[in-house]
């Protein structure tokens, strides 16, 4: 029963507190990804779970039991760091094997669980290269089946896709998820790719600057952003600076550039607040002309289409200056939209989330990522 | 006009071949990415148009002037190299100037020029920093600023924008592209991120163990890709083993998974044992009763992206399919609806079956 508990845990390097007063709980076999930007913490947060490093305060429980003063090696762990190593001396069923013959095991049981972790990432018939012989994203693979194959309940991985090809993360994603599924395990995956961490976790953990910004499934987190920062760092979106300008209808009324009035259904401001609209590029709709009486329409005229697979992103300028992107599907969208054509923007009420002003600006709080 | 031709271009290491007879002309003031798995060759053909390799055989052309011979510094090239880094004890704007310096020019020319491109990287308020101050993005755009002011036409990029978090490469190349178009000059660009070629480029160079699979526009690539490997390498796609029932006549038909579907003649490869490829932003499927037949099947699994959403079909007949729907589709299937999936034939591609197997003509390792 591996959960994890984590009781205000703050961590130190001299004047920085990388770590600071973090509370949370994970549950038996939950996959948890831990986001966010470099430097904010999510890699001492694994090396103190991992036992490798020691808080400065808080308690650390594993099974509900306190672990502060347990050594890695007893912990149930199996810990994979970014800058991994294998034994480049020795084949990759050594490299597996090591673990389970350390820990004494006899070698007819080493080498079967390790042939078998070695399926399960589906490098059994390379048992008898060496490193040097594969490519990178094989010896990934090969760390993890050592990991695996120690035996540990709980899986701490540091970007263990990290080192790999754009197009081979998105394969190996499903492969790693699916391996602890099939052998139970807890799993906390650092990673500062965010669709890495939507399509794998169970739940996301958002640091910054050593704190939880957030935490949710990844739908919860996506849909409801509580910061402009979330919502930024997580599929991104166009913000627009305003005011609160008038309570109308259970909504409000933001003025943004340019005078023009945008209406939400959501607000949680008093009239007069400065406030940043946020809306995603994918619900931001893109029209030729008009249709029906629909609220939200702003004038617009295209800068830029770029073609990026599923999506065609267009740059689209508005009248009163500010420029947001729209995210259209090729698959499902028959129109497309050719460079200096003049559009209409619509931008729905129900998607439209309101936050405060932030305090250095929103150009500042854009860059934090 | 820079134009760059490469003929008949081959590199070996001992008995390593790390590009073999590449040939590949670019266009004046053409945007050009290549892309491929680790250890394709693509740094390899980049380092040889530069000059810090040597080929072993082939010619390359640079405004249809034979360069072979010609050292780095006289091929009229500005260059951001993931390892040539800028130089640590000058500030940006000693960077950014180094080039004018030593070509000679004019105080006042030169300093208009700097200003300038630093206002296109919108680095104007950090010419004092020195590289060390700069955070990775800042850096990496004091760099193309660099190479801008070089005053070269012809732009070489290995991995610009390599060492960025995702957010900020996204941003940057939109600002790469912009600049190399603003300024009319050619670019070629070594990535390992599909996205960002789609999105930067004119035409992409497909590389696969030092030869080159495909060339062509993103869109086409995408939408039609020649070669299975090309199909898988730019973005996901279901494949699925099938047999031509009937082929070189008036129809083409295809069957696969225990059923028959009629595809547009253009698609006919001409070969009976076939490839069947559809990416899975096209597969449509809808809700239906328990059924046998073999296009029918149960949502196994659902995974929210974002904006899309992506189902685990597992079909009668045992095959795995996967299917994305944007996320805004309101309604949507659960894990274990059944569901019969159709694959619109206008988005089905066909291809002989590879000599070499499926797996390994698609490997992208």
């Amino acid at each position: 029963m591996p959960n994890i508990k984590l009781v205000n845990v703050t961590k130190r390097f001299d004047q920085i507190t990388a770590i600071n007063k973090i509370n949370i709980e994970i549950k038996d076999g939950e996959y948890i990804c831990v986001l966010g930007p470099t430097g904010s913490g999510k890699t001492t947060l694994l090396r103190l779970i991992a036992g490798v490093i020691k808080p400065d305060e808080g308690e650390i429980y594993i099974d509900g039991k306190l672990v502060n003063d347990v050594p890695p090696y007893e912990r149930n762990v199996a810990y994979m760091p970014q800058h991994y190593s294998l034994f480049p001396h020795m084949k990759v069923i050594e490299n597996v094997s090591f673990g389970p013959l350390a820990k004494g095991l006899d070698r007819a049981e080493a080498i079967q669980v390790s042939m078998r972790m070695l399926e399960m990432t589906r490098l059994a018939w390379r048992a008898d290269s060496f490193p040097n012989e594969l490519s990178g994203g094989m010896q990934q693979r090969v760390a993890l089946a050592r990991g695996l194959a120690s035996g540990a309940k709980i899986l701490l991985l540091d970007e263990p896709l990290g080192a790999l090809d754009a197009r081979l993360r998105v394969e190996l994603r499903y492969r790693l998820r699916e391996l602890a599924r099939e052998n139970n395990l807890t799993t906390i995956h650092v990673t500062h790719d965010q669709e890495e961490a939507m399509v794998v976790a169970d739940r996301i953990f958002i640091l910054r600057e050593g704190r939880i910004e957030q935490e949710g499934t990844p739908t919860e987190i996506y849909n409801n952003p509580n910061s402009i920062f979330v919502a930024n760092f997580i599929g991104g979106a166009n913000f627009l600076e305003g005011f609160i300008s008038e309570e109308k209808n259970g909504g409000t009324l933001i003025e943004i550039r340019g005078n023009l009035k945008v209406y939400a259904s959501k607000n949680r401001f008093p009239v007069g607040d400065r406030v940043v609209i946020a809306i995603r590029e994918e619900k931001t709709k893109i029209h030729k002309r008009r249709t029906g009486k629909k609220p939200n329409i702003i004038e617009g005229t295209v800068k830029d289409a770029s073609f990026i697979g599923e999506f065609i992103i267009y740059e689209v300028s508005l009248i009163n200056g500010d420029v947001i992107n729209c995210k259209v599907p090729i698959a499902t969208s028959k129109k497309t939209f050719s460079i200096g054509e003049k559009v209409l923007i619509e931008l729905n009420p129900e998607d439209i989330m309101v936050y405060p002003y932030p305090p250095a600006g929103l150009y500042r709080e854009l860059e934090a990522v | 006009m820079p134009t760059v031709r490469l003929a008949n271009l081959t590199k070996r290491y001992g008995k390593i071949t790390a590009i073999e007879r590449i040939n590949l002309q670019v266009h004046d003031r053409e945007y050009i990415s290549i892309i491929g798995p680790s250890g394709c060759g693509k740094t390899t053909m980049i380092k040889c148009i530069a000059g810090l390799i040597e080929p072993t055989e082939g010619e390359i052309y640079i405004d249809g002037k034979l360069v072979n011979d010609v050292p780095i510094q006289d091929r009229g090239i500005g260059y951001v190299f993931q390892e040539i880094a800028l130089f640590p004890h000058m500030d940006v704007y000693g960077n950014v100037s180094y080039g004018p310096v030593v070509k000679g020019w004019s105080q006042e020319k030169m300093r208009k020029l700097v200003e300038e491109m630093l206002n296109l990287v919108s680095l104007s308020d950090r010419v004092k920093d020195y590289p060390s101050e700069l955070s990775g993005g800042a850096r990496q755009k004091a760099a193309v600023a660099r190479a801008l002011s070089s005053g070269s036409l012809l732009l070489l990029f290995d991995e610009p924008l390599g060492s960025l978090d995702t957010k900020v490469r996204a941003v940057l190349r939109r600002e790469l592209r912009k600049m190399v178009k603003d300024l009319g000059l050619t670019a070629i660009h070594v990535t390992h991120d599909q996205e960002e070629a789609m999105a930067i480029s004119d035409r992409i160079v497909i590389m696969k163990a030092g030869r080159i699979v495909e060339i062509g526009k993103p869109l086409e690539l995408y939408l039609r890709p020649k070669n299975l490997f090309t199909a898988n390498f730019l973005g996901e796609a279901n494949f699925i083993t099938g047999e031509t029932v009937k082929s070189g006549g008036e129809e083409f038909i295809v069957r696969f998974n225990g059923k028959q579907l009629i595809l547009p003649k253009e698609m006919d490869p001409e070969s009976r044992d076939v490839v069947v490829a559809i990416r899975p932003e096209f597969v449509r499927m809808k809700k239906t009763g328990k059924s046998s037949d073999p296009w029918t099947g149960k949502v196994e699994n659902k995974i929210f992206i974002g904006s899309t959403i992506r189902y685990n079909v597992k079909l009668n007949s045992g095959e795995l399919i996967i299917v994305k729907y944007p996320a805004e589709e309101r309604g949507g299937f659960n894990v274990g609806d059944n569901v019969k999936v159709r694959f619109p034939p206008e988005h089905v591609l066909v291809y002989p079956y590879p000599e070499e197997g499926l797996e390994k003509r698609i490997s992208i390792e």
